[in-house]
């Protein structure tokens, strides 16, 4: 541990070499996790690659409809910054839950995403979003979807030498609303017992788009597309939300660990999908409060 | 702060400083990052020590190699037990040895040692120490553990039980014939952790001689020495034992073996060596809460009158015993101080498992206890059809009473606390009026101030005050503050009793070279026992400098009086001269020694009987209501405290800051227990040891804690004051089960209380 | 490996020589020795090693000390000189410390917080500390003293 080496690249490119020439080396984002499982001996690397001297890593661009995320923003960032707040308020919204105010001024959103645990608080909203990441190497560069991005607990379909860039996000349609909730034992600094986001536009009381994404509940972020063929096209009322929600709760696969049993998270997937669902629902039944 | 005229003061309020609001002593240094603790200290040469730990529950260890250890450059001393004095020990049971003798008993238990130049050094030299192992079969409960043929921990007990405690009183079997309702049921009160900011930590240098001086947060500073002594072979004059700023300690800093650890490396190298448990050793290997369950049937008449409790409890003592022997004492019969119960009987089995050595945790005992007795009397009300506070009341000890085992309460404010509480709480007007998945619940607790016989030696107290030539004042005491304010109330009790100014009078930090045998912080005994010293000593001082007042202005001493530090003439009031003027020519007077007021005291308080169990433990006895107002939501189970009311009788407020700070305090960490704290423990490994999973509450786990107290003016008291560290624990988790009881009408009987368990409850409860 | 680099803290630069894997928290608490920064959990789970690190906080348990190099790194002990600091002020007088080992983390979070909200309400300011752990005083002396900071730094006069 202690011959452990530190590198600072200026170049993505260089951070790829690096990572080619040494196999057992890692990136380094904010550190949040990383510095972690270095502390528990998790990963033991030769190599530390800091991305923190690549400039660009960290830009925030919005253009022609288009979100441009550095992988090096941190969850703050997100959580602030005016544009996301406006037009992406579930990401903003979820970015606010992640840790706590010192972690997310370190924590990174490419960190999060990377990471890839089954709980990364930014991966539903932005699957949702139709995000993409832009994963770069000394090779090249390409572009794929993130709901494609995770393959297991702490796994990516990111090759050696690849680092993620960026991620893209599209700005929503004109109509769509986002509701991001989180179940967690405690109200603040606690990871997620489930995550819930659900997109949805209402023509009327027909639901024309919607899109269910679950963190925390199988070994990736998942998409619940029963539950969406459940409700799209149709009119959105009690039987309808009940259904949906069941249908969430039977298609997830969680666990039971230390902080939930796999039977408790099915219930509050169910629960916190009724009351997403509800909350868009605008003739009938009140809102459950 | 000007002196003011003696006038102006004498005609203020019968005290000067008690009773006003006042901020920690050391609050300022704390705020500035200056206050030093011992895991700040840094001593020349100091070396950094690292534990072996077993991994493995139970386990014969066949053999040790610590050779390449040993060759690790930069590594200073590698030691197993034979290394070790081989000396057993134990605060109330030998079953301790510094380092693991031929076999381990829990994860975590003590193999090896190393002293390195530094941290990563240290580590990396454990990582090569090689251990062979052989696993023994293991237990984990105690329910298992009493099973004939389980796997046995301690050879000396062979059936697992540490201790045994049972008492009775009039005839609990005719009662219960003869009640007009029995009620009975069983609960559990888990296991938790103290969870203080700072980990465990020691310093230890040896002079080479022969005398250790030792560096500890410790609770209780100078009784470590004695059993520190035995298990070192030495005299405990050879230990001297210095306590710095301590970052908590909630009954967890006690006798600690890693102290040894450290004090044998400093000696084996000659260097000093600091050992600070990792966040994550300190879960794995601390002194966590004993858990307990019980078996408790209560009798009743139909008037609600209590006519038998009958409790039977099994605790785990986990793999070597602290203190669990005298918690699970507690738990059985300290309880019966609280209400008029004529007929008791309680049955408590304390019993080794391969699991983490359990300890005090802010209750000692009778926390575990008041969960079971206020959930179970809170279901009796319910089937008496009286309201639970009445049903309180009507039991509760009053002043003057002594309970079946002997235990005089001078002063109970029981009842008032009830009244005040409910009237705080609206508590009849939201019994009335209900809304749906709201609850209220109350309980109730009582508790000591000070455990005579916890130290068999001597109950009490003692105390110096020492007066400077500039009318600068020095305390020198031994009990411990560990955070909590004590010192500052000693300084306030020191100031009034001798007369001098607040802020002229400081605390040294306990150090056993020079302070008195003080026996620190347990069973809430600072205030009381320690405090009855200070004024002692205070008064002894003004005592000397009126005497020598007396003599230099040639005034009868009953003409004089001292305060905030102006001597001046009665009945008049006219100033002589300040306390600097009177203390420097009794100093120069006195070829330089200064004026020094002792102070001791000794509580008439009984030691129990051995086999009776008859005694009297406390001076004074503290009585506290809390209620819990909570909100359920049904779908997740989830719990919103909204409001919590706390009312304690306190004797006498003497510095309401600390008082408030202490209830507030004690009330998270109830509701941390009642709702979300757990060591997660499977086949001896605890699964959730960091802050992330075992959850502690964060500031927006907590509703808004409503703080009110009861004066009694205890006789006993400090200037009439009680304890308070304890109770403000005690009777949380019992009060938010009874909330959630009211409010969504499931009954969960094990701590703690969770979504989950909720969850099971109400569709439980549906299906029916 | 070891790197050296230059870090500034509290104002001051200061030269050290580190294993990449060395924590800003210990080289602050261990090499400089400014120990006012507690180390609670080495996790980043309780907050007390919190410094700000350009204005913000972080968890110093964290964050390579290599990561710091051009950042300015302010301690507790730089939050004043001499005199208290008026969060510090308010944090004596309101009773919202107990055992002190989190108060620096607090502390620190609560400045940090100020500067850029001077009028935070009761919900902002359990955000903004929800990643400091307290355990002596049940938080509730803690959020008064904030708001009796704000006043403080409004050149009101702090109620006491
Ligand atoms: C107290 C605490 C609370 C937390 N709470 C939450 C929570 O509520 N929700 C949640 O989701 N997370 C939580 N986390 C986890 C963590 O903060 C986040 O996952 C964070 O976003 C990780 O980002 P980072 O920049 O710190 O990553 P790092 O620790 O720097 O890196 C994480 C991993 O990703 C790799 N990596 C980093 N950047 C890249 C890149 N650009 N390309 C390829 N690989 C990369 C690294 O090599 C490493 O393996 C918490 C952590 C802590 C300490
Ligand atoms: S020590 Fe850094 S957060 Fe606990
Ligand atoms: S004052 Fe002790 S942890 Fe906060």
């Amino acid at each position: 541990m202690k011959d452990i080496a530190y590198l600072r690249p200026q170049i993505l490119q260089e951070a790829s070499d690096y990572l080619l020439a040494y196999p057992d080396a890692k990136l380094l984002a904010g550190g949040t996790d990383l510095i972690l499982s270095l502390e528990r001996k998790k990963v033991t690397p030769t190599h530390i690659v800091d991305l923190s001297g690549i400039s660009h890593l960290n830009q925030v661009v919005f253009e022609n409809g288009i979100l441009r995320l550095g992988a090096m923003v941190t969850i703050q960032e997100l959580h602030e910054i005016p544009i996301v707040r406006d037009k992406f308020p579930d990401i903003a919204v979820a970015a606010g839950h992640l840790g706590c105010w010192q972690v997310r001024n370190r924590a990174t959103l490419g960190g999060n995403l990377a990471n890839a645990a089954p709980s990364a608080e930014m991966a539903p909203p932005l699957i949702a979003h139709n995000a993409k990441v832009k994963l770069v190497s000394s090779q090249g560069e390409r572009m794929l979807p993130l709901e494609e991005f995770f393959t297991g607990p702490g796994r990516t379909i990111m090759h050696q030498g690849e680092v993620l860039a960026e991620i893209i996000v599209p700005e929503p349609r004109e109509g769509l609303e986002m509701r991001y909730s989180r179940h967690a034992l405690r109200r603040s600094m606690d990871i997620s017992v489930v995550n819930v986001v659900v997109h949805l536009q209402l023509k009327g009381e027909i639901v024309i788009d919607v899109k269910i994404v679950l963190g925390a509940v199988a070994p990736t972020p998942i998409r619940s597309k029963r539950a969406e063929e459940i409700l799209v096209g149709k009119k959105l009322d009690n039987i309808l939300i009940s259904n949906a929600a069941q249908a969430a709760s039977l298609e997830c696969q969680p666990i039971t660990d230390v902080r939930a049993t796999a039977g408790y998270r099915r219930k509050m997937v169910q629960v916190l999908m009724e009351r997403a669902l509800y909350s868009f629902f605008k003739g009938g039944a009140a809102l459950e409060s | 702060m000007r002196l003011r005229d003696c006038k102006e003061v004498l005609e203020m309020s019968e005290f000067n400083i008690i009773g006003k609001r006042v901020p920690q002593k050391d609050a300022v240094e704390k705020s500035t990052g200056a206050a030093q603790y011992v895991t700040d200290l840094k001593l020349p040469g100091m070396l950094y020590g690292k534990i072996l730990r077993s991994p493995y529950p139970h386990a014969s260890i066949l053999c040790i190699d610590t050779t390449r250890a040993k060759r690790l450059p930069g590594v200073k001393s590698v030691i197993t037990f034979s290394d070790t004095p081989q000396i057993k020990f134990g605060p109330l049971v030998d079953d301790w040895y510094i380092l693991a003798k031929d076999k381990v008993r829990f994860i975590g238990e003590e193999v090896a040692a190393v002293a390195a130049v530094d941290e990563d050094t240290a580590r990396e030299a454990i990582e090569l120490i090689r251990v062979e192992y052989e696993e023994l079969p293991a237990v984990f409960t105690p329910g298992e553990a009493i099973q004939p043929g389980a796997p046995i921990i301690n050879p000396e007990y062979p059936n697992n039980v540490v201790s045994h405690f049972k008492v009775e009183r009039g005839d609990v079997e005719q009662a219960f014939r003869e009640a007009d309702l029995v009620i009975g049921d069983e609960f559990y009160a888990n296991q938790v952790y103290q969870a203080y900011m700072e980990s465990m930590a020691c310093i230890a240098q040896s002079d080479g001689r022969g005398h250790l001086t030792l560096w500890l947060p410790s609770q209780v500073p100078s009784k470590t020495r004695m059993s520190y002594a035995k298990a070192l072979g030495i005299q405990p004059r050879d230990i001297r034992v210095i306590r710095p700023h301590v970052g908590g300690g909630f009954g967890a800093k006690m006798e600690y073996d890693a102290d040894l650890i450290c004090a044998l490396l400093a000696t084996n190298t000659g260097r000093p060596v600091k050992i600070v448990n990792t966040r994550m050793e300190d879960f794995e290997a601390g002194n966590p809460r004993v858990p307990m369950s019980f078996d408790l049937r209560l009798a009743f008449k139909k008037d609600g009158t209590l006519l038998a409790k009958d409790l039977k409890a099994l605790a785990g003592n986990g793999g070597r015993t602290v203190y669990g022997p005298a918690i699970m004492s507690t738990a059985c019969y300290r309880i019966d101080s609280l209400y008029r119960i004529p007929n008791l009987r309680a049955d408590g089995r304390l019993v080794y498992t391969n699991t983490v050595p359990t300890a005090c945790f802010r209750g000692f005992g009778n926390a575990q206890a008041t969960f079971a007795l206020e959930s179970l009397l809170d279901m009796a009300a319910h089937e008496l059809g009286i309201e639970p506070a009445e049903l309180r009341i009507k039991n509760s000890f009053n002043n003057g009473d002594t309970s079946p085992h002997g235990w005089f309460i001078s002063t109970s404010g029981l009842a008032d606390t009830i009244e005040q509480a409910t009237q705080a709480a609206g508590w009849n007007d939201k019994k009335r009026n209900k809304t749906t998945r709201r609850g209220i619940g109350l309980a109730c607790t009582n508790h000591v101030s000070g455990n005579r016989g916890f130290y068999r030696p001597f109950d009490g107290s003692s105390a110096i005050l020492r007066v400077g030539e500039s009318g600068q004042a020095v305390l020198i005491q031994g009990e411990a503050e560990i955070g909590q304010g004590q010192n500052t109330v000693y300084a306030m009790l020191a100031a009034e009793a001798a007369g001098l100014r607040y802020e002229d009078v400081t605390v040294a930090q306990v150090d056993t070279l020079i302070g008195p045998f003080g026996l620190g912080s347990f069973a809430s005994r600072g205030t009381v026992l320690g405090g009855q010293a200070v004024i002692a000593a205070g008064k002894d001082a003004k005592r000397k400098l009126l005497a020598e007042a007396s003599s230099m202005f040639n005034i009868p001493v009953e003409k004089l009086d001292i305060r905030e530090g102006v001597v001046c003439r009665l009945p008049e009031q006219t100033k002589m001269a300040t306390v600097a003027e009177v203390a420097s020519h009794y100093m120069f007077r006195q070829g330089g020694c200064p004026l020094t007021g002792e102070g001791v005291y000794v509580p008439d308080t009984v030691v129990p009987d051995p086999v009776t169990k008859i005694g009297n433990i406390s001076p004074v006895y503290c009585f506290a209501t809390h209620i819990a107002e909570v909100e359920v939501d049904t779908e997740t189970g989830q719990v919103k405290v909204l409001n919590y009311f706390a009312s304690h009788d306190v004797g006498k407020i003497l510095n309401p800051v600390g008082l408030e700070g202490q209830v507030e305090g004690g009330v998270v960490q109830g509701l941390g227990w009642a709702l979300m704290e757990d060591m997660v423990t499977v086949n001896g490994k605890v699964q959730n040891p960091t802050f992330l999973d075992y959850r502690i509450p964060g500031v927006r786990d907590i509703g808004k804690i409503h703080v009110s107290f009861v004066e009694t003016n205890d006789p006993k008291g400090p200037y009439g004051a009680k304890g308070i560290g304890e109770p403000a624990l005690n009777p949380v988790t019992a009060a938010v089960a009874n909330a959630i009881y009211d409010a969504v009408g499931v009954r969960i009987k094990s701590l703690p209380i969770t979504p989950e368990k909720i969850l099971a409850a109400l569709e439980h409860t549906c299906m029916l | 490996m070891k790197v050296n680099i230059k870090i500034m803290v509290n104002g001051d630069p200061y030269f050290v020589q580190v294993s990449p894997f060395r924590t800003l928290l210990d080289v602050l608490r261990e090499d400089i020795g400014l120990t006012g920064t507690k180390k609670g959990c080495g996790e980043g789970e309780c907050g007390a090693c919190t410094v700000l690190m350009d204005g913000k906080p972080v968890n110093s348990c964290l964050f390579l000390a290599v990561q710091a190099e051009g950042k300015e790194i302010t301690t507790i002990e730089g939050l004043a000189a001499g005199n208290l600091h008026p969060v510090q002020e308010a944090f004596v007088a309101k009773g919202a410390i107990q055992c002190g080992y989190c108060s620096p983390g607090f502390i620190l979070t609560a400045w940090a917080l100020l500067k850029t909200n001077p009028h935070p309400t009761e919900e902002e300011i359990t955000t903004a500390i929800s990643g400091n752990i307290c355990r002596c005083t049940g938080y509730q002396k803690i959020v008064e003293a904030i708001l009796d900071a704000a006043q403080r730094l409004q050149g009101g006069v702090g109620n006491v």
